[in-house]
């Protein structure tokens, strides 16, 4: 069941998936907030020209207010002066007070009174700051003027405002430009009669700088204009006073922006209008219709326009944009930053749940790749997890065994028993085989039982400790312990019975050697007395038949000894020791030369030739092979008898080499088998036992014994024994 | 030494008339007791309360005996203070070395095998006789 993991996915992937959609946000966001912000600084903006336009207004109204009440005040001071008494007027009264009033309003560049004629009768100037009167030599008749004449043709407290231009002496405009307003009222002696005429030249000036004075740059360019068309006050000094000035004819607003100029001559007195990305905001004002009556020249219709321009606006609005984008850019960056964050958390999370998810994949594996049945409970007993081989041995479905509690596993009649184990063991926990030395039975599924071996080792999570336990089905090894165990059995049964056997043998040896000697001993002791006490009486035959007697119970005698001895052989316990088989030799023929001292042999025997044996069984062969030597070579001329070593292959061997009556070699494989004789008695006595008991003692030692030979010209017998070397 | 009698204890009877026999001829004429079991030889050793100078010179003892093994017989003579410097030979048909390691061990004084050629035995009887009772000296007893 191969956990699936998620690729890999880096913190840029998730910097990238959190940052742009939060990037859009804000820059919507910001745009929005942008637009709105626009819309409402163009209405505050529109909002303020608009009140431009009415402080402008205002500005114009109460300027030309204050001139109405100045001149008609003036005009009546001038009227108290001529008295019945006094034809005249009192000149040096009226000009003095003229002279005061000028003092204190600077506004003023000119008060005049004429006759009803049109004479200068008195002309109060400012020249240089400074209030001048006049000298009468240079008074004139101004009976000419537009403005006298407009003037004379009024009524008591009637007003006439001519229009605003560019004051002009002697014939010429007055540079610098003087844009000045004339105001004429009529001055009426006490009985009411027109007596004269109060002229008064108004600085526009002043009305222009206190107009420029409301521009800013939060708001349009104030503009006046009048009622052709013409700037008073202008989008630039050079653009104004067209309708004077030579060459700028064409500088007027009527001429220039018709548009506007259109809405401009509409009876309403206040507007706005959009025009080529400008705003403009305007008012009219009127003249009240009967101070200005309907002269050819008069101050008419005044129209005061605020343009914003689109650059004007754009600059109002850059600031704030600048300030936004910049928080934008802000947001932005912060954002850039917490998506940082919040990625590389998520990739940390990630990474800690794919190496979670990891090792998890690896624990399975782990588990999946054991050998045993793996099945892993918690404290209760209860089966949190297991592998497919336990799936396999029990032969039940995963979700099958998942949840159940162990002892499902087992047999009926122990599962009381293992819930009390279980319990112990959870109690201490440690690794450890369950039921150490008894033979666990499990059950599967369709109730079969098997043998199993169950090891167990408590895991320690931080939040629990679980059990692993590993199940190993041990049918097998089962049947082979049961097997070895009948085995070993019979063995044992075996080895008793052979050493019962061994112990019948070593009675039957005993008796043999007490017993079985006696017989004989009797038959050649009495064949012997008679034989003596009757050797008188008996033939030759006779006295054959006696010996006969004698000579088989010897012989008897000597076969008893030899079987006893093969016996002994067989049974003895073998020691082992360092023995020279040199001097065993040795002794061997000494014993012989002492029995048979006529026998002439020439003996070589190889000195230092040392083995790993038993010396009583060595001492044995050793006689044994010497013998046999000694009794084949009776009858051979100049007999020899050599031991020594040889290499045969890559072994060194021992020999016993005689030159006597050899054997057959077609024989050989008779050699070594009990009363096997290849010799007649008569030629050579002998059991034929000796070379059985040297078979025999071969091997108990562990070595081999073989032979060569060629009949007639002796026989060679070869020991493989473990021989001792000389270490250097 | 002459006067001192030789003790056999011997079941068979062949080889007591053969022993007799090869003792005749030998010309030994010292007086010869005959014991046909273990418990037979003990009794002629102990039960009568026999004097000292009336015990055996020499003790051919066989060692497959009835009733009382020879072993036994030889064990009992060594432990009885009256009995336990007597010379003791054993004189049997057995070579094996478990019976001479115990004979020994029991105390005896010689181990010799009956040959069965009778010649040869007539010729060990001479020199037992020879050595025992003429070159050999007992301890006496006090």
């Amino acid at each position: 069941m191969p956990t699936k993991i998620k690729p890999r996915q880096s913190v840029a992937y998730y910097f990238l998936v959190i940052w742009i959609p939060l990037v859009i946000i804000a820059l919507l966001a910001i745009a929005l907030l942008i637009r709105s912000n626009i819309e409402a600084r163009t209405i505050v903006a529109h909002t303020e020209q608009r009140a431009q336009v009415h402080n402008a207004v205002l500005l114009l109204e109460s300027s030309l207010g204050g001139i109405r009440s100045d001149a008609l005040y003036l005009a009546t001071l001038a009227r108290l002066a001529p008295s019945p008494t006094r034809p005249q007027p009192a000149l040096a009264d009226n000009t003095h007070a003229l002279v005061s009033f000028m003092q204190f309003n600077p506004q003023y560049d000119q008060l005049r009174l004429l006759d009803p004629q049109g004479l200068e009768q008195v002309r109060v100037e400012r020249q240089n700051d400074r209030v001048v009167i006049n000298p009468a030599q240079q008074l004139q008749n101004k009976a000419q003027r537009y403005y006298v004449q407009a003037g004379l043709r009024l009524g008591p407290g009637q007003l006439y405002f001519s229009p605003f231009d560019l004051n002009v002496e002697h014939g010429e405009i007055e540079r610098p430009l003087n844009p000045t307003i004339r105001v004429a009222t009529p001055v009426a002696n006490e009985r009411g009669e027109t007596a004269g005429l109060l002229v008064m030249n108004y600085r526009g000036a002043a009305l222009l700088e206190a107009m420029a004075a409301l521009d800013s740059p939060r708001t349009g360019q104030l503009w006046l204009v009048n009622q052709n068309g013409y700037w008073l006050k202008g989008p630039k000094p050079e653009q104004e006073w067209g309708f004077m000035l030579p060459g700028l004819e064409a500088q007027s607003l009527a001429k220039q922006n018709i548009t506007l100029w259109s809405q401009l001559i509409q009876p309403t007195q206040l507007g706005e209008l959009i025009d080529e990305g400008a705003h403009y905001s305007f008012a009219s004002i009127d003249l009240i219709p009967s101070e200005s009556p309907d002269f050819e020249q008069a101050l008419g219709r005044l129209h005061v326009v605020s343009r914003l321009s689109a650059e004007q606006l754009y600059a109002l609005i850059s600031p704030l944009k600048t300030g936004l984008l910049q928080a934008g850019a802000l947001i932005v960056l912060l954002s850039a930053g917490l998506a940082y964050l919040l990625a590389r958390s998520l990739a940390q999370r990630w990474h800690t749940e794919s190496s979670l998810q990891d090792s998890e994949a690896k624990f399975r594996a782990m588990i999946e790749a054991a050998p045993d049945a793996i099945i892993i409970t918690d404290t209760d007993g209860t089966i949190v997890l297991l592998n497919e081989q336990a799936i396999r041995l029990f032969e039940y479905a995963q979700l099958e065994l998942l949840g159940q509690k162990v002892e499902v596993l087992l047999p009926e009649e122990l599962r009381k028993g293992h819930i009390q184990h279980r319990q112990g063991y959870v109690s201490a926990p440690r690794p450890r085989l369950m039921g150490s030395g008894l033979r666990l039975q499990a059950k599967r599924k369709d109730g079969s039982e098997l043998p199993v071996e169950v090891s167990l080792s408590p895991i320690r999570t931080p939040s629990e400790t679980l059990v692993f336990c590993a199940i190993r089905d041990v049918t097998e090894r089962r049947e082979t312990e049961d097997k070895i165990k009948h085995l070993n059995n019979g063995l044992t049964a075996q080895n008793n019975e052979l050493q019962v056997v061994n112990r019948e043998l070593e009675a039957f040896s005993y008796s043999v050697s007490h017993d079985l000697r006696a017989p004989l001993r009797a038959i050649d002791g009495f064949s012997q007395i008679l034989s003596t006490s009757l050797s008188d009486k008996l033939d030759e035959q006779e006295a054959d038949y006696f010996n006969r007697i004698r000579k088989a119970a010897q012989k008897m005698s000597k076969l008893i000894d030899d079987l006893l001895l093969l016996a002994r052989v067989s049974r003895a316990d073998v020691l082992s020791a360092e023995v020279n088989l040199s001097s065993l030799a040795e002794s061997a023929v000494q014993n012989l030369r002492e029995l048979q001292p006529e026998r002439e042999i020439e003996v070589q025997i190889q000195q230092g030739i040392r083995v790993e044996g038993d010396l009583a069984l060595l001492q044995v062969t050793v006689q044994n092979l010497i013998g046999n030597a000694w009794k084949f070579t009776g009858k051979t001329e100049h007999p020899q008898i050599q031991v020594g070593t040889e290499m045969q292959g890559e072994e060194e061997v021992i020999f016993f080499r005689d030159n006597g009556a050899g054997f057959d070699m077609n024989y050989a494989d008779k050699l070594f088998v009990p009363f096997q004789r290849l010799h007649s008695g008569n030629d050579f006595p002998g059991s034929g036992v000796g070379l059985a008991t040297i078979e025999r003692i071969m091997a108990k030692l562990h070595g081999r014994i073989w032979a060569t030979s060629i009949t007639g010209q002796g026989a060679t017998f070869f020991l493989k024994l473990k021989l001792v070397r000389d270490r250097p | 030494m002459k006067n001192r009698s030789i003790l056999l204890v011997e079941d068979n009877a062949d080889d007591v008339a053969l022993m007799l026999h090869a003792l005749k001829s030998n010309r030994i004429s010292n007086q010869i007791s005959v014991a046909e079991d273990g418990e037979q030889a003990l009794h002629m050793l102990f039960a009568d309360a026999v004097e000292p100078a009336k015990q055996p010179a020499l003790i051919l003892l066989d060692l497959n005996l009835p009733k009382v093994e020879g072993l036994e017989v030889l064990r009992q003579l060594r432990a009885h203070a009256d009995t336990r410097l007597i010379p003791v030979v054993v004189l049997t048909s057995s070579l094996e070395q478990s019976d001479l390691h115990n004979a020994y061990g029991c105390g005896a004084n010689s181990y010799v095998r009956k040959p069965v050629d009778f010649e040869e035995f007539v010729q060990v009887t001479r020199d037992l006789g020879h050595y025992w009772l003429q070159l050999n000296y007992p301890a006496l007893e006090a």
